[in-house]
């Protein structure tokens, strides 16, 4: 289910209702929460998702896994401590899990068609992936040692689990991409997986999730617990990324219902709106899709702001759909991490990656930099878990060698930052920057982040290559069809110019609304939303990072 | 009944690394039980509505109650605002008729209000409302009005004759325009690539996702090409549709005309035919080869492909300046079922479509670009071309061939 549509605002409000009611009952609410997240996630609204009668067998066929599975977690490891008797069978749980969940949709791949009922598919594929990183995180902390100190057992086990979870992402995301890489060899052959919704997402937390017990560093949660975190709607399809030791314990407390966050959820909530609907496809309609189609059909001009406008639709999409999740999550009275902080008002390359896809940058950090080694080598080592960080993290947006070198660019240049601000601080006295440093590196910074983005948006690398030539190289004519206008060139420069907004202002204004009365704010949001509606395109595209 | 659990394990709170910050909560009472504050009292009215609400300390938050108030409210009134609009799309949705009728009992009532006002406004501004779209009927009535008259034997002979293109030659390359909807996105640039390594063409593309011949009120084709045809003056146009037209026709009452039904069916022809009239050169000097829709696969959501290229081809027929492309056999087996993946000229297997079942692969763009090539030098001299040899790694295999003639489908109105 799409955030900006009739089906979401009436299946929130009936959510909203229902959690806020529900909220003082432990157990109800979570099965609450849980039942409306699998109804966003297959869209039981839409006819065409509707799984049909036929969907009974696979249902059975999940209905047995689902129950031993959870029986058998439950019967192991319920004291506080790790350690004890109970670690074979936590182990042999979680390795029959495992081994269930591959049957499992082995069996589901067979008996559900890539057909109008993928989701139902996904949906399966979800619970039943939940199933196994439940057992995995009970297996690791039962494994661990005293005072939860990591053991040879709890290390191999949860070595075991990534080369699982990954082992899963991998042949549903990659494998096009190793047959494709491999085709001289001729050895793979064609599979027709679709790439289920979210799954970078929800493999990415679960890792996390298990990992983090793994370390010590939190118990295993309830299996409902569990589960409500992994399908919860507002970040299941495209984050932001949250961990489970932020998530769950809003679980268990009970938020005060006359005090909802209003003011910073709508303003949330509008904002998102307008640059997904507004900004993002208009940019995306009106000049950048045309010039990434066919970049020797325009002029330089053209095709540099249409990668500028690149950049501002990426931002505007993505960022536009975490600020709609992280306000209807705190309308619930659930609070999400910042997942952007205006990206393009960065000063430096690992200034952008503070402020850009946050959650991403911090789970890259915690759980492939420092286990790589961080920062705690030699020097140079550290620059080599850096760029390898920013390579995989390419890597992980697609299975095309275009985010590869995308991730490269990112890697290099930060590498490359270290180097040139290290040997700069021997050298010179540290001192505030003139404002116009400060100018040339927002330039720089700038510039770069849109390079890469070309790799980032174009199908191939010889694409990417054509649209940086046109640049360079290409005629000042304004081209055959002309897709820079006016209105493009003040969006673009606009939406640049909000990034240095300070936040209190948006802040201050949203506390207009709620210090309105209750028939100003009707008339407020009804015009606002339909202002949106009007400016946007009919039909909503589908978010770009559903795709990763 | 059983009775609810209430949460009451206050260790939960306990556990380490967890951050407590995250609002204020009352502890459970001495039995576990949550506390629930005194509440003030409140007058729900007219006056309540119409006042500031007063701020107790709690800057910027509101009652999860009057939340819910102002959001129904709020969607109530953007509804009737949005009636005009909610009401073609849902048209256009093949959804069930209690969509519709929802939507114009809505409908009615705003514009019983006149709440429509401000929305029709912006439409019409936008050029996205209905009662502005130009359709492919009128605009070639305003051409023929704006042409003067051939008279003569001269108009029959250039309709029934092919049209007349120049043989390009390196350093004098054809324009060639190449657009229609989504499945453009991929072929588009490996036709351009293909055909200007020819070094006979020289080739803009223009792909518009979601768009196509039925909802002229989303991107009005006929519109944009005859712009194309009279600004770029093209010498050949590549057009390709189809993929989004499997949808209602929001025209005529809430119901529309249901997909593929006999109205449809008899619109979109004319719609098709309008189009093809519209893009005929004066001097019978442009060729337009209308590329088949592809078959969908079946997971697409997409159904009936072939009876739009049947009234594709039909059309095209009647129409010498107007070469259709016949897609199907290329991507589909010897029985002209959807397939996947299909063995290129080299023998070696290749995925042909994306993921969606809709789309092209890079591969299936880079055949279908070889097919176009292959039917343009049949229909331009292209002697002087770069290209000597078909690719075996990207082309069909040579045994594939184009239809001469497109069998009726069944319900295809063509009787």
């Amino acid at each position: 289910m799409l955030f900006p549509t009739v089906d979401f605002a009436v299946f929130f409000l009936v959510v909203f209702v229902g959690s806020w009611v529900l909220r003082p009952y432990h157990t109800l609410w979570r099965w609450f929460i849980l039942l409306a997240s699998v109804v966003f996630y297959v869209d039981f609204f839409d006819a065409q998702h509707n799984p049909g009668t036929d969907a009974f067998a696979p249902l059975v066929a999940f209905g047995a896994f689902a129950t031993i599975a959870a029986l058998a977690i439950r019967s192991v490891s319920t004291s506080d401590e790790p350690g004890g008797d109970n670690r074979p069978a936590a182990v042999g749980v979680f390795v029959a899990v495992a081994v269930g969940f591959v049957a499992l949709n082995a069996l589901l791949q067979q008996m559900l068609p890539d057909n109008n009922q993928s989701f139902f598919k996904f949906l399966l594929l979800l619970l039943s992936f939940m199933f196994v990183n439940q057992a995995a995180a009970r297996a690791v902390y039962a494994s661990l040692g005293e005072g939860r100190a990591r053991t040879n057992l709890s290390r191999w086990l949860v070595r075991a689990l990534v080369v699982f979870d990954l082992g899963v992402l991998g042949v549903f995301k990659y494998y096009d991409f190793l047959r494709e890489s491999l085709d001289k060899l001729g050895a793979l052959p064609i599979w027709q997986l679709a790439l289920p919704l979210a799954i970078s997402f929800f493999t990415f937390q679960a890792l996390g999730y298990v990992v983090d017990v793994g370390r010590g560093e939190i118990r295993p949660v309830p299996l409902l617990d569990f589960a409500v975190y992994l399908t919860f709607f507002a970040h299941v399809v495209a984050g932001p990324i949250v961990r489970v030791r932020e998530f769950v314990p809003q679980l268990d407390q009970r938020p005060d219902p006359r005090y909802v966050e209003a003011s910073e959820a709508f303003m949330l909530i509008f904002r998102g709106l307008f640059k997904k609907v507004v900004i993002s496809s208009y940019l995306a309609t009106q000049i950048v899709d045309p010039v990434f189609a066919a970049p020797s059909a325009y002029g330089r001009a053209s095709v540099l702001f249409g990668i500028v406008g690149y950049a501002i639709q990426i931002y505007a999409d993505f960022s536009g759909y975490t600020d709609i999740a992280i306000g209807a999550a705190l309308l619930l009275g659930i609070r999400f991490p910042q997942n952007f902080d205006a990206p393009y008002r960065a000063l430096s390359f690992q200034d952008f990656w503070r402020r850009w896809h946050m959650t991403l940058s911090r789970w890259l950090r915690d759980y492939l930099y420092i286990p790589l080694g961080g920062s705690r080598g030699t020097v140079n080592r550290t620059y080599l878990n850096l760029f390898l960080t920013m390579l995989i993290g390419g890597f992980w947006h697609g299975a095309n060698w275009t985010f590869v070198i995308w991730g490269a660019i990112w890697g290099g240049a930060i590498v490359v930052e270290r180097v040139v601000k290290k040997n700069w601080a021997l050298t010179h006295e540290p001192r505030e920057a003139t404002v116009v440093t400060k100018v040339g590196q927002w330039v720089l910074t700038f510039a770069v982040t849109c390079v890469a983005w070309v790799f980032f948006r174009a199908p191939s690398f010889g694409d990417a290559v054509e649209v940086l030539r046109q640049v360079v190289v290409g005629t000042d004519d304004p081209g055959v069809k002309a897709v820079l206008t006016p209105l493009v060139v003040v969006v673009v420069v606009l939406a640049i110019a909000s990034q240095f907004v300070p936040p209190r202002v948006p802040e201050r204004v949203s506390q207009i609304g709620t210090r309105m009365a209750p028939a100003l704010q009707v008339v407020a949001f009804g015009f606002g939303l339909m202002f949106i509606d009007a400016l946007g395109p009919e039909g909503i595209a589908p978010f770009i990072y559903f795709q990763f | 009944m059983s009775p609810l659990t209430l949460h009451t394990d206050p260790e939960i709170h306990e556990r380490d690394g967890w951050n407590e910050d995250w609002g204020d909560i009352d502890p459970p009472d001495e039995f576990g039980r949550p506390v629930r504050r005194a509440r003030a009292p409140r007058q729900f009215g007219v006056r309540w509505f119409l006042s500031a609400p007063q701020d107790k300390g709690h800057t910027g938050t509101m009652p999860a109650g009057v939340i819910l108030v102002v959001g129904l409210a709020a969607l109530v009134l953007l509804a009737l605002l949005s009636a005009p609009a909610t009401l073609r799309k849902s048209n256009a949705k093949d959804k069930g008729a209690w969509r519709q009728t929802t939507a114009q009992a809505v409908a009615t009532i705003s514009a019983a209000f006149r709440l429509d006002a401000p929305r029709n406004a912006i439409d019409d501004a936008r050029g996205t409302g209905v009662s502005r779209v130009v359709t492919a009927d009128e605009l070639l009535a305003q051409q023929r009005a704006a042409t003067p008259p051939v008279t003569g034997p001269t108009v029959t002979q250039a309709v029934s004759q092919r049209p007349v293109v120049r043989a390009p030659a390196q350093g004098a390359p054809l324009k060639l325009w190449l657009g229609g909807d989504s499945i453009t996105g991929a072929f588009g640039p490996e036709a351009q690539k293909v055909l200007e390594s020819s070094g006979l063409f020289s080739v803009t593309v223009e792909s518009k996702p979601s768009s196509g011949l039925t909802r002229p009120d989303y991107l009005n084709w006929p519109k944009r090409l005859l712009d194309i045809a009279n600004t770029d003056k093209p010498d050949v146009m590549v057009v390709m549709f189809g993929a989004n037209d499997a949808q209602n026709m929001p025209i005529n009452g809430p119901a529309g005309y249901a997909l593929y039904d006999e109205n449809w069916l008899a619109e979109y022809r004319k719609r098709v035919a309008s189009t093809m009239d519209l893009l005929k050169s004066p001097a019978n000097d442009r060729l337009v080869v209308w590329v088949g829709a592809l078959p969908m696969g079946p997971a697409s959501g997409v159904r009936g492909m072939e009876k739009v290229d049947y009234v594709y081809w039909s059309e095209a027929q009647t129409r010498p300046w107007v070469a259709y492309l016949d897609s199907f056999p290329f991507f589909t087996d010897s029985s002209l079922n959807y397939s996947l993946s299909l063995p290129a000229a080299d023998g070696k297997v290749q995925k042909l479509r994306a993921n969606d079942n809709i789309h092209l692969s890079r591969e299936g763009a880079d055949r279908l670009a070889w097919v176009l090539y292959q039917r343009l030098t049949k229909e331009i001299d292209l002697s002087k071309s770069n290209i000597f040899a078909l690719p075996p790694s990207q082309a069909a295999p040579p045994t594939i061939q184009e239809r001469v003639v497109l069998p009726p489908p069944p319900d295809s109105g063509a009787a």
